[in-house]
């Protein structure tokens, strides 16, 4: 399973994503963020947006890059579906880097709702049995 | 920890600062016996995290309509001594300044019935709504700066309203000393937050021609200008993504804040910063900046509103009596002087989904109403009531001049799209006569009626505990959302 919603929260939005290294979770956890706002199989993906980020620790890259795909989803105006990095430092740190690349297209999908920003609310960052576990709450 | 709550009477609840560690001050819950048994017990532990941050003033409040959200439970407020105390951006939330605004007009349903449909295409046309809608207005750097520093009265002052408008919003539509640049205002905030100016958004944002359908209290709402059966319209959004991003921003620098003060926190999403410190000053004044955009975008928006009632009505807005009657805001931190022990004490309260509801003669009140008391506009869930209520001196007694903001969520997100049906919500609704549009019907499912805790009984709390009291309600006749 690349991530979850678990039902609790009454007026926002939890996920959890799984990856077997940092670089999977952290693509899972943005399709998990996208994913609360539209169903990503309706999207073509038709362009590409540079995303960087960093943190002073790996927890804080991951904020950082959820946060920062939503100001270009915004700005950009693109529903992305995939990612991936060019570049991910998760040893030359702190702090930590990355350079990666949002995909996705300009047809608007059927939306569900909108996520304002990614809350430090039970923000978690976990290894558990060789699996990384991303635990995020989203305010909608 | 609801185990631990003792009823004080029908509409009161207290949680004693023993209930668990480290609190340093007591829980009140405003709420009838119903409300309690729906309070989901994770959001009475948000109380108690809040009680523990430094400078809390007793008591941290719960409102009839709060539920288990993120930091401050939604519907809750926490005050903070403005010398020895905090301030949080953890507390105050993403959508700063989301508010609601009432505009009353001349019009009967019966004017206005046979052209509803007309009317809410006309609005849908004109106000931009959807998530990452952007805005008809293209700003330089300089008018965008000035939004932030004067809010409403730049959109009043480039054509977009009249001054009485000003007159009748909370803070008269700007917050003074607000941050205008870097780096108290950063370039994602500037560059997320500048193109959508003037957007309605999503979510559980909304534009609604509504009808008031009964009067409570005859003598405020003649005071308000408001009567049986007049069309009045309702309009409910924040401050975009200009604030969401000062958000997130502020919850990213008083992260670092809280490890060089030494603060500890119950939950990481509290971060906070002592209200004196450069850190806690930053934020607010870039807060106050969120809080101006939202009042110029609310603004923006009623004058769009009133030009497409003078295309549908045929007749000038003035005319057709397209008054503001208030704009208020549930999501705010304001520096508010309240009496504690019989002194005079300035505090930071954070209103996280609660309204501010100032009593009678109260110097803060528009002029007009300052004998009656604030008028507070609360927004049902889509498709049923909303209400119109007046502050009371109760409330500047017991919640530091606080009450509800809404009818509250009873159920998340998921479990309302999993129980029902965007267009089945949309069907529901228009066979009772309402005229809904929407950019997705997917996000009507989220907003069910039903999803949210009936409103009659949040405001039966609110009107019991005499905290606000009932002047009208209002029916929705077309509902617009994003």
């Amino acid at each position: 399973m690349d991530y979850e919603y678990p039902d609790e929260i009454t007026s926002d939005q939890m996920f959890r994503a799984y990856g077997h290294s940092l670089q999977e979770v952290f693509i899972n956890a943005a399709k998990a963020m996208f994913g609360v706002m539209y169903d990503l199989e309706e999207v073509q993906v038709e362009t590409s947006v540079r995303v960087t980020a960093q943190g002073e620790t790996i927890e804080q890259l991951l904020y950082d890059w959820l946060s920062n795909l939503l100001i270009e989803f915004e700005v950009e105006g693109v529903f992305f579906k995939d990612f991936s990095f060019d570049t991910f430092e998760e040893q030359k740190g702190p702090p930590f880097h990355l350079t990666g690349q949002a995909m996705g297209g300009c047809a608007m999908p059927e939306l569900q709702t909108h996520v304002k920003g990614v809350t430090f609310y039970r923000f978690a960052l976990e290894r558990v049995n060789n699996q990384y576990i991303a635990t995020v709450v989203v305010d909608v | 920890m609801k185990e631990k709550l003792k009823q004080q009477d029908d509409f009161r609840w207290w949680l004693d600062k023993s209930a668990r560690d480290r609190m340093r001050v007591g829980a009140k819950i405003i709420g009838s016996h119903k409300i309690i048994e729906t309070l989901e017990d994770a959001a009475v532990e948000q109380l108690t995290n809040v009680a523990t941050l430094p400078g809390v003033v007793e008591p941290v409040l719960a409102m009839p309509d709060a539920h288990w959200g993120y930091g401050l439970p939604m519907g809750a407020v926490g005050a903070f001594d403005a010398e020895e105390g905090v301030i949080s951006a953890g507390c105050t939330g993403f959508d700063i300044n989301c508010g609601v605004r009432l505009i009353r007009t001349n019009l009967t349903a019966d004017d206005v019935m046979p052209k509803l449909r007309e009317l809410v295409n006309e609005l849908f046309e004109r106000v931009p709504a959807g998530v990452g809608s952007k805005g008809k207005l293209r700003l330089s750097d300089g008018q965008f700066n000035s939004v932030l520093k004067i809010g409403a009265a730049w959109a009043v002052e480039n054509g977009h309203g009249v001054k009485a408008d000003l007159m009748h919003c909370e803070e008269n539509g700007q917050m003074d000393q607000a941050a205008t640049s870097a780096p108290r205002i950063t370039e994602k905030a500037r560059r997320r937050g500048r193109p959508q100016l003037g957007t309605l958004g999503a979510g559980n944002h909304y534009l609604e021609i509504q009808e008031v359908n009964k009067i409570f209290d005859t003598e405020t709402a003649k005071a308000f200008g408001l009567e049986t059966g007049q069309i009045v319209i309702m309009l409910h959004c924040g401050s975009r993504g200009f604030g969401h991003q000062v958000a997130t921003d502020y919850l990213e620098r008083m992260a670092v804040a809280v490890k060089k003060y030494n603060i500890w926190l119950p939950d990481k999403q509290l971060v906070c910063a002592p209200a004196q410190s450069p850190e806690g000053q930053d934020y607010f004044a870039a807060m106050k900046a969120a809080v101006n955009f939202a009042f110029c975008n609310r603004q923006v928006m009623t004058h769009w509103i009133r030009e497409g009632f003078e295309a549908v009505m045929g007749q000038d807005w003035e005319r057709l009596g397209l008054d503001l009657v208030y704009d208020v805001t549930h999501n705010i931190c304001k520096l508010e002087t309240h009496q504690m022990n019989g002194k005079n004490k300035q505090l930071y309260v954070h209103r996280k989904g609660a309204t501010r509801a100032f009593g009678p003669g109260h110097p803060m009140i528009p002029e007009p109403y300052r004998s009656v008391g604030q008028p507070v506009l609360i927004g049902g869930s889509m498709g049923t009531a909303s209400y119109v209520l007046v502050g009371t001196e109760q409330a500047m007694k017991e919640t530091f001049g606080s009450t509800c903001h809404g009818a509250g969520r009873a159920m998340s997100r998921k479990a309302a799209t999993r129980r029902y049906y965007g267009e089945d919500v949309k069907r529901s609704l228009e066979k009772k006569g309402k005229v809904v549009r929407s950019i997705s019907t997917k996000i009507l499912a989220e907003e069910a009626p039903n999803a949210y805790k009936d409103v009659h009984i949040v405001i039966d709390s609110v009107h019991g505990a005499d905290i606000s009291r009932r002047v009208a309600s209002q029916v929705p006749l077309g509902v617009i959302k994003g």
